[in-house]
């Protein structure tokens, strides 16, 4: 294996800290769909309908930003989803702190319980920087996107970044 | 510098390097983006098959509303189709109300009123603003039930009341929910109307009014009533006195069985 330079190995690192963030929102939620589903149902910020489809649908799509992140395929683009997500859970989380209400964040399911407030929009601001740096300088050291589609090592500098 | 000269520094120059990756990336771009949007599909249809597969959300949809909710005014009704009212569930909620009468659980709030007191006197208004007072039952049995709308255990609760309460002898029992969470009327209503309830459910205003979206804080009598955990039920006799109260869902068979011992007896 090639010796890494030590930018790469930071941006490797970050891309596998931003995958762990998602993977272990993904999964923790994956296992109690029905507890997410009414944790969702308490945001009261979606219409009835969509609660049910965006309650079971969204782990599975932060369990596979995660593993995108993780094996480094369409780095960018996981980032750039990655972030929207967060932005959109800040949203929640701003609306019903505003609104009063006192729920369970619901971020992580069972693992990490915490009331909606500024802890837990400090803390997901926080864990939405390694995927922000993703979006912005993908690092592709040790990456499908680098092995697989040629593609160089944004966060190292490398220029010519097609995607 | 001579042009035969610029020609062989060129030709002296190294060539610059091939743009990293762009030729002969195009098909595999495809191929991942292409594999890509197949994982999305099976995601797709994996979330479609438990969605169709999650067991009952315990919720019952809406009855049809009783003749004084249909005549409501018409502030009411859009205040109430504001307040954007839907059951709301939880995991596990609703499998109480289906169990024998031995399944309940002891209350968990331990400073409810003492069976055999004398049970509080009140006078509320329902979102309609008529009033309903506990002693307009006097002589016949009470379910006395203190909700919120928001609540899940009440949300699954109420179904099993109003058929529990059109099964019984109006000659001898009467139920009256009060919304414990200091509820505006239109909350109440949306509620109300939503279930079909026959039976009243009563405003508690308070110091910190609540509704469908936002918590609130009991009103007087909900704290004369020492209410902690939504829903809590107090029976009252015929006499007037706490015959039997409990907080949580409750087995329908119990409320029954305690009911009817607490009737007038004939």
């Amino acid at each position: 294996m090639r010796d890494l330079r030590p930018l790469a190995a930071l941006g490797l690192v970050i891309r596998i800290v931003a995958a762990g963030i998602w993977i272990a929102a993904g999964a923790a939620k994956v296992g109690e769909l029905q507890h997410f589903h009414a944790q969702v149902d308490q945001y009261k910020l979606l219409p009835h309908a969509l609660e049910a489809p965006f309650a079971y649908a969204l782990p599975f799509v932060e369990l596979l930003v995660g593993l995108y992140l993780l094996v480094g395929l369409l780095t960018r683009v996981a980032g750039m989803i990655a972030c929207v997500l967060m932005v959109l859970f800040l949203i929640a989380q701003i609306q019903a702190w505003a609104r009063g209400l006192s729920l369970d964040c619901g971020c992580f399911g069972g693992i990490a319980q915490e009331k909606v407030g500024l802890g837990s929009v400090l803390r997901d601001v926080a864990l939405g920087l390694p995927s922000l740096v993703m979006a912005i300088r993908p690092a592709r050291a040790l990456s499908l996107d680098s092995f697989f589609l040629g593609i160089p090592d944004r966060f190292a500098g490398l220029p010519g970044d097609p995607s | 510098m001579g042009k035969a000269a610029r020609l062989k520094q060129q030709r002296r120059a190294p060539k610059p390097p091939p743009p990293v990756g762009r030729k002969g990336q195009a098909p595999a771009q495809r191929t991942v983006w292409l594999a890509s949007g197949v994982v999305i599909v099976v995601i797709a249809i994996v979330v479609a098959v438990l969605l169709s597969q999650q067991s009952s959300p315990k919720t019952a949809g809406p009855s049809t509303p009783s003749a004084a909710d249909r005549n409501a005014p018409a502030s009411l009704v859009s205040a109430a189709a504001a307040v954007g009212f839907h059951p709301t569930t939880e995991p596990g909620v609703g499998e109480m109300e289906g169990q024998p009468a031995s399944a309940a659980n002891p209350p968990e709030n331990t400073s409810l009123l003492a069976v055999g007191s004398t049970a509080p006197g009140f006078t509320l208004k329902t979102p309609q603003r008529q009033s309903v007072s506990l002693s307009d039952y006097r002589g016949k049995a009470v379910l006395l039930e203190f909700f919120a709308t928001w609540c899940p255990h009440c949300n699954a609760e109420a179904p099993h009341l109003k058929a529990l309460y059109a099964s019984l002898p109006k000659s001898k029992v009467a139920f009256v929910s009060v919304n414990a969470d200091g509820e505006t009327a239109p909350s109440v209503f949306a509620f109300h109307r939503y279930y079909g309830l026959a039976y009243p459910a009563l405003v508690d205003p308070s110091s910190q009014p609540g509704s469908f979206s936002k918590e609130g804080a009991a009103g007087s009598v909900s704290t004369k009533y020492r209410v902690q955990a939504f829903p809590t039920f107090y029976v009252i006799d015929s006499k007037g006195k706490i015959a039997w109260r409990s907080d949580g869902e409750q087995p329908d068979a119990l409320l029954r069985q305690e009911l009817q011992q607490a009737e007038p007896s004939a």
